[in-house]
């Protein structure tokens, strides 16, 4: 459903991806570990197809992100690190604006609905993004997400900053998502939670995937000592 | 998706409590503007008629005397005000709003509101057409300059764009957002006006004020959607909001301020308007006349001795005493058909000049809509040169055929007097001024090239814009 084959982003000399060939299937959680700059974010800029890439190809459901950018953008939902959305807009008004472009329109049921399952308080919605706390403000990114049924689901970051309760909520829901056959790939820096709602992971390291491998085969104390040493070569 | 985007800026723009403000304060300035200038307009309508009715009592009541007399005790022209001036007084305050028409001489149009005070000036200077001009554009600019830099700068761009949203039709959402903000505001005020108007002044439609008005309405949408889709395109390209807003700033005094400014006074200099003693004194030498260089003494006897001889032969007589007409009243009206042609040829040197700079300006109107713009709503409201001159070429048509008429009375009733006292009765049967303003349709074929080039400043912005956008990958 997520693919990879080649994928590379140079800026100039420097290569930013080399050559990523990575692949996630519907239903699995593809958790990717790395330091700043070792690049997750432009690996999910190129899904997104938000830069143009040097090499490779990526493609989502088959289609490729560059060829068909309008459908490719149809299966995908984006959860950035920071969900930013417009302030003097209701988390409501963000909600059914954002699913609206994405062609779907939400009557106000649906919209309650996708809150809840969101992990917003009733009345919430109504409240202006501006009053949102960060958690809030993923959370309506998550309804966004669900709203849109999307096939992909890709994102940068999603936990940083988040308390830990709502961090907890946020991997019970993405398991929930993925159980339902939705192909996930996230960037991270947090391994804990990268090996407790991911099934695979990738280790990057400048610009490359360095290590890929199921998180069934390996407990939290091994990652971590995996990464670390990863780190350190 | 667009119609999504539309609304969604829409709501944004309404509910920012700093942008709802400077709507507030724009439009009170618009409200302000336009009472002040239905204010002066109307009070130039009441002045005209009261001074016009005046005059024709005067006229009528100057009792028996010579008709040549009447012909200077002459009558005064009045341009009529039309009620878009109340929108654009253009160069109103700086032009003649009559001309006092007698024998021998073609006046320049005189009485300039401007001469009548520093406060009636000021008011002047405060006009809808100046707030529309100059204010409306600074608010489009704070409305949308961050329209597209802001989004990025945010991140919600970002968002907006993995949901699918193109940029193309995020571009035209905005658009329309901004222009339905500016219709929202201005239609209410456009409405409010029209009817104001319509019960200030009965018979709005006065000299296809209506049609004016529709035009000049035309021309502001087009230059303030110019000022939306320039606005759009900078923040485009801007690297953030900051940046988009003081580029649109200086793009702004440019194009409202500076070149208008210089290409005004380049074309003043490229060609320069006669002084009043320049132009005078070539009237005085009969330039462009058949007795150029001849003095008025000397051309007054050559054209007495011709008339004399060429009358004396016709009515086969000896003396001119004996003529079947008044010798005197023939010879004023040839004198004034002899000096038609150097008054012609001087006025249309004047007004050759005129159009000259309103068309050196109009080439600048390529870096400027404000010139366009200008060109167009002054041409509409009838407040620009081009009317004074329209209504001075009617006026003088008017004083050669009423000095004819005075002339024909004399050669007529005083044939075989010395010198003829005319009835007070006489003065009523002497034609009236009467004047139509050039019809709006007269007024757009001047300015046709300023319509088109406001269509291409509203759509030249915007088709740039979206055609970026479409190639433009706004994150990397």
């Amino acid at each position: 459903m997520l693919e990879a084959i080649d994928l590379t982003k140079r800026y100039g000399d420097i290569v930013a991806l080399d050559q990523l060939n990575l692949k996630v299937g519907p239903g699995e959680i593809c958790c990717l570990l790395g330091a700043n700059g070792a690049g997750k974010t432009t690996t999910i800029q190129l899904f997104l197809d938000f830069i143009p890439r040097s090499g490779g190809v990526a493609r989502i459901c088959g289609h490729d992100v560059v060829e068909e950018p309008v459908k490719t953008k149809s299966l995908l939902a984006y959860i950035p690190e920071v969900v930013n959305l417009y302030g003097s807009l209701s988390g409501r008004e963000n909600l059914e604006y954002f699913s609206e472009i994405a062609g779907v329109r939400l009557a106000r049921p649906q919209s309650d609905e996708l809150g809840a399952r969101a992990g917003l308080q009733e009345g919430v919605l109504d409240r202006p993004v501006s009053s949102y706390s960060k958690g809030m403000r993923q959370k309506i990114g998550i309804a966004i997400a669900l709203a849109k049924g999307a096939r992909v689901l890709i994102m940068d970051e999603p936990l940083s900053g988040l308390d830990p309760k709502a961090a907890n909520e946020f991997s019970t829901l993405l398991k929930d998502v993925a159980a339902e056959g939705v192909a996930a790939l996230m960037a991270t820096h947090d391994v804990f939670r990268a090996k407790e709602v991911g099934s695979h992971i990738g280790i990057m390291k400048r610009g490359r995937l360095v290590d890929h491998l199921p998180t069934s085969d390996i407990d939290h104390a091994d990652l971590e000592q995996l990464y670390l040493k990863h780190m350190h070569d | 998706m667009i119609a999504a985007v539309a609304r969604k800026e829409f709501l944004e723009i309404v509910r920012d409590g700093r942008l709802r403000w400077l709507a507030i304060a724009c439009v009170i300035l618009v409200v302000v503007s336009a009472a002040s200038g239905l204010q002066v307009t109307l009070t130039q309508i009441r002045d005209q008629n009261i001074a016009s009715q005046v005059d024709r009592e005067n006229f009528l009541a100057q009792g028996a005397k010579n008709p040549h007399a009447a012909a200077h005790f002459g009558q005064y022209a009045f341009r009529p005000v039309l009620l878009p001036a109340a929108i654009d007084p253009g160069v109103n305050a700086y032009m003649g709003s009559m001309v006092w028409l007698e024998a021998h001489r073609q006046n320049l149009p005189e009485f300039r509101p401007a001469e009548d005070g520093a406060d009636f000036g000021r008011a002047a200077r405060l006009s809808v057409a100046w707030a529309l001009q100059f204010i409306m554009p600074l608010f489009i600019i704070v409305m949308t300059s961050a329209a597209v830099a802001g989004e990025r700068e945010r991140g919600t761009l970002a968002l907006a764009l993995s949901q699918g949203l193109r940029l193309p039709a995020m571009l035209l959402g905005k658009a329309l957002a901004s222009v339905g903000v500016l219709l929202a505001l201005l239609l209410p005020l456009a409405l409010l006006a029209t009817i104001v108007f319509a019960i200030a002044v009965p018979g709005t439609g006065m000299h296809g004020s209506g049609q004016r008005l529709g035009w000049m309405a035309l021309g502001y949408l087009l230059y303030l959607v110019g000022f939306a889709g320039l606005a759009l395109l900078v923040s485009l390209l801007a690297p953030n909001r900051r940046n988009a807003f003081f580029a649109l700033v200086s793009l702004w005094l440019l194009v409202t301020v500076a070149v208008p400014r210089v290409a005004a006074d380049m074309a003043a200099t490229a060609h320069p308007t006669p002084t009043p003693t320049e132009f005078w004194a070539a009237i005085r030498r009969g330039e462009g006349g058949a007795m150029a260089g001849v003095s008025a003494a000397e051309r007054t006897a050559t054209v007495r001795a011709e008339l004399a001889t060429e009358l004396l032969e016709r009515y086969e007589v000896e003396r001119v005493q004996d003529l079947p007409v008044n010798f005197t009243a023939v010879l004023l009206q040839r004198l004034e058909e002899k000096d038609a042609p150097v008054f012609d040829h001087n006025y249309a040197r004047l007004w050759e000049t005129y159009d000259r700079q309103r068309r050196y300006q109009q080439r600048a109107a390529v870096f400027s809509p404000a010139i366009a713009i200008r060109g167009l709503s002054g041409g509409m409201a009838g407040t620009d040169p081009f009317a004074q001159q329209h209504f001075s070429a009617a006026a003088e048509q008017h004083r050669r055929s009423f000095i004819t008429e005075l002339n024909t009375l004399q050669a007529v009733e005083g044939a075989g007097r010395a010198f003829y006292v005319a009835p007070a009765d006489s003065w009523a049967d002497i034609g009236l001024f009467s004047y139509d303003p050039p019809p709006a349709s007269e007024v757009l074929s001047r300015h046709r090239g300023d319509l088109w080039l406001l269509l291409a400043w509203a759509l030249l912005p915007l088709g740039l814009a979206h055609l970026l956008a479409r190639r433009a990958r706004p994150l990397s």
